[in-house]
């Protein structure tokens, strides 16, 4: 009951939240210089021929009109039309999500559990050989930008070795290297994160008590250390997951993967305002609601945080 | 050069021509079959030709066509048209092949003609690029099943320029259009060697071969346009094999790729070139003198040698790339820093304590405005200009924009720049495309006179140049025209801009176009066998 009083209350929160967001978009789209029909029109539009299109997308309207209309269709389900392809912009947002979706969870599976792997063992070997190897291979993880690791995949499996294509989707073939090169970064963070919750954890009494009373080392680890360690991790996860629903623009760019990232920047680039309004809330929708399930998992794993 | 150098040359020579007379691809007939793939850096927006913008031309081109085709050596030919004649100056009659057939199933007949231009230019929603046909205040009268007769509002030397256009009059097929309404861009039906298969957002474009295609069905099954934004990852598909025809290969990747001999790289000449315009619609650059002072201060001739590359571009001497009718050596480069430092001199500017020129205590500094993307080279280039009017104590301020920005500052009626590219794309091949640009008309914010400069001698040079029927008159009056721009210094000529495309060497028939975006029809194309 508590529960469901707390996550109703959230919910509302997060409907002001989303409505903020559109609105700061708006202004964003409004005040950026130059609009859509600048892309649309080669060379340069005639004023005539530019009128035409403006009036056409209600661009000839005062601001507060078109976000109150724009409100208005939300409240109806409908995001608009782009102005690009004259196409509903829903199903285009959607499609986007279903494929960066795709990659995020593959992505996401293999930095987590990698990531929680490597952390631990870290923890457990302490300043062994073994944790000085993965914490450099993190250092490397973090400090590599995603389009050298991208590229440098590419080169090295699909042009040398021919195993996986350069780019594009559609098959697990075309996931493999951009889940890595999104992993690679992950991986790093993860692990670092969890060796120093690990070792935390470790220097605990509670931890000494359990060692004193005799029980399995894979019982100190796994029921009472690990428990306690991964609390920290849920939100880092949680959060994320937020970032990878927003698209990696440099992965999607570098593979040519057709996710939200990719159409995200399209959009603004051309000044597509309802397209970039559906992407922009779509995702923050998305955001919001994982990290609300991250914060009730917390609570679950431990009792001690209290609905507030 | 020595004997011994000679008779090596007459060695590989004759070595050459043993290659050419065995080689097997002369022997060898064309193959049918196979998918050929080219890349694309961004996707189409629709397949649409009314609503198409960008890299959506490259593929329309496959699907639709045009009345008239101008070839890659500037010639035009009857495309659907089988034979034209001008009744009188602003009457043109046009018949059309017989027997052509829309990818429906429907004969192409003069009203799907008239259809079209009327599609394009519907008041009510005009194609995005109507401006071309709207300018010739065109009428259509259909005369019988297969004949036409445009009519023109004013005498216009490029109008069969325009028609064999690379955007505008592509013939869409009437019944499908009304069938669809909006959604005719996702059942695209036209004349074209291939036919329309799927369009898989951000990812590809798939057409099949038109096996009853007028002009011969074409050899490959299917075409392919590939999406790949990052130029890298470009680069990679092309080697690793998953794409066959690269065009705008990135300069970085050109000495790479040559190396590979399974790979053939191509320099081909375009109808585009570069200028950097300056502003005479605001002090400093108000003053023809300063305007002179600043040409004459860049070595335009070392900037296109080292930094530009022939790549991507060689030396322009006048204001058009050589590529185009009425193309005119004018004198550019400028160049003279003599000249140059005296006039900055006489002008009244000392060199302040930091070394900036300054004249009654105002510096000289200047902006320059560019999109660093349009051009392969173009922060490269700004940065060398920066440099050299440093030299002279010209401070620079470089002033990278995204496009949508970019535009919209260079069509602003503000106008807050005093230096600014612009390349000029010109799809018709004609001078008159880029000369209309500096008419009193096109002063921004209306169009695009970048320069803002105007005078009713520049007006008349280029509105005569429009309607002369005279090839050679005509080419004097852009002569004159570049004349114009060069004593008034609206700005300088860069380069003649070069594209650099890559094919896998399987690859025979491709024919490679001058226009950017147009021409790039795969209905010849054949592969040979891979080895």
């Amino acid at each position: 009951m508590q529960l469901a009083k707390y996550a109703l209350k959230r919910l509302g929160a997060m409907v002001l939240l989303l409505l903020g967001i559109t609105f700061i978009v708006f202004c964003l789209m409004y005040l950026a210089p130059g609009d859509v029909t600048l892309m649309l029109i080669p060379n340069v539009p005639t004023n005539e021929q530019a009128e035409i299109l403006r009036k056409q997308f209600g661009l000839d309207q005062p601001i507060f009109m078109r976000y109150g209309r724009f409100l208005a269709g939300i409240l109806q389900g409908d995001l608009g039309i782009s102005w690009i392809d004259r196409r509903p912009v829903v199903p285009q947002v959607l499609d986007a999500l279903s494929y960066t979706l795709r990659l995020a969870s593959v992505s996401l599976l293999l930095s987590t559990t990698i990531g929680l792997i490597a952390g631990i063992v870290s923890a457990v070997r302490h300043r062994s050989f073994v944790d000085e190897t993965i914490m450099t291979v993190c250092v490397l993880g973090i400090s590599t930008p995603v389009f050298v690791t991208g590229l440098l995949l590419i080169y090295l499996f699909s042009y040398r070795l021919g195993w996986f294509p350069t780019s594009g989707a559609g098959s697990w073939k075309h996931l493999v290297l951009p889940a890595i090169t999104l992993a690679s970064f992950l991986v790093a963070y993860n692990s670092r994160m969890m060796r120093s919750c690990m070792l935390e954890v470790l220097g605990q009494e509670y931890v000494r008590t359990a060692r004193a009373k005799g029980l399995r080392e894979l019982v100190v680890l796994g029921r009472h250390a690990l428990r306690n360690a991964l609390i920290p991790m849920v939100t880092v996860v949680g959060l994320q997951v937020g970032l990878l629903l927003g698209g990696s623009v440099i992965t999607e760019t570098v593979f040519a993967y057709p996710g939200i990232g990719q159409l995200v920047v399209s959009a603004i680039a051309a000044r597509d305002t309802p397209l970039v309004q559906g992407c922009v809330l779509l995702t923050a929708g998305g955001f919001i609601l994982v990290n609300l399930i991250a914060d009730i998992l917390c609570m679950t794993i431990d009792p001690r945080i209290r609905f507030a | 050069m020595n004997l011994h150098g000679k008779r090596l040359l007459i060695l590989l020579a004759l070595a050459a021509a043993l290659v050419l007379a065995t080689s097997p691809s002369l022997a060898q007939q064309p193959r049918a079959g196979g998918t050929l793939t080219v890349i694309t850096p961004a996707d189409i927006s629709t397949m649409d030709p009314h609503a198409g913008y960008g890299f959506s031309l490259r593929v329309y081109a496959n699907v639709f066509e045009p009345l008239l085709r101008k070839d890659e050596k500037g010639i035009i030919h009857g495309h659907l048209v089988e034979s034209w004649k001008f009744l009188d100056p602003t009457h043109l009659q046009m018949t059309l092949r017989k027997g052509i057939k829309f990818h429906s199933g429907t004969e192409l007949t003069a009203d799907a003609v008239k259809f079209t231009y009327e599609r394009q230019l519907n008041p009510a929603n005009p194609a995005v690029n109507a401006q071309f046909l709207r300018e010739l205040n065109l009428r259509i009268r259909v005369v019988d099943r297969y004949t036409l007769v445009l009519e023109t509002g004013a005498t216009t030397a490029v109008l069969l320029d325009l028609l064999a256009e690379s955007i505008v009059g592509l013939i869409q097929d009437p019944g499908e259009v009304k069938k669809w309404g909006k959604d005719f861009g996702l059942h695209p039906s036209g004349t074209g060697p291939f036919k329309f298969v799927e369009w898989v957002r951000n990812q590809y474009v798939k057409l099949t071969r038109n096996p009853d295609y007028w002009g011969g069905a074409p050899y490959i099954d299917t075409l392919i346009f590939k999406v790949i934004p990052e130029e890298g990852t470009r680069v990679l598909a092309l080697e690793s094999g998953e794409a066959d025809v690269l065009f705008e290969t990135p300069p970085s990747a050109i000495a790479g790729l040559r190396a590979n001999p399974k790979l053939v790289v191509s320099r081909v000449p375009t109808f585009r070139d570069l200028n950097m315009h300056l502003n005479t619609s605001r002090a400093p650059t108000d003053d023809v003198r300063l305007r002179r002072a600043l040409a004459q201060a860049i070595n335009v001739k070392a900037i296109v040698e080292e930094v530009v590359t022939p790549d991507v571009g060689v030396l322009s001497t006048g204001l058009f790339n050589p590529t185009v009718f009425g193309a005119c050596d004018v004198g550019f480069p400028l160049y003279n820093p003599e000249k140059a430092k005296q006039a900055f001199a006489e002008l009244g500017y000392r060199p302040g304590r930091d070394g900036i020129l300054a004249k009654d205590g105002r510096p000289l500094q200047l902006s320059l405005l560019l999109n660093p993307q349009r051009d392969p080279r173009n922060p490269e280039v700004a940065e060398a200009i920066q440099a050299q009017l440093r030299s002279f104590g010209v401070d620079v301020k470089l002033r990278l924009m995204e496009f949508a920005t970019y535009a919209k500052m260079l069509a602003s009626a503000e106008g807050d720049y005093d230096m600014a590219f612009l390349g000029h794309g010109i799809t018709t091949g004609d001078a008159d495309s880029k000369a209309s640009h500096f008419t009193r008309a096109n002063m921004p914010p209306a169009g695009l006179n970048v320069p803002r400069y105007s005078s009713p001698e520049l007006d008349n040079v280029i509105l005569a140049a429009r309607q002369e029927m005279n090839k050679e008159k005509r080419k004097e009056l852009y002569c004159k025209f570049g004349q114009i721009y060069r004593d008034q210094v609206l700005g300088i000529a860069l380069y003649a801009s070069i594209r650099t495309t890559t094919t896998w060497r399987h690859v025979n028939g491709m024919v490679l176009h001058p226009d950017e975006w147009y021409p790039q029809i795969y209905p010849k194309v054949w592969f040979g066998p891979k080895n």
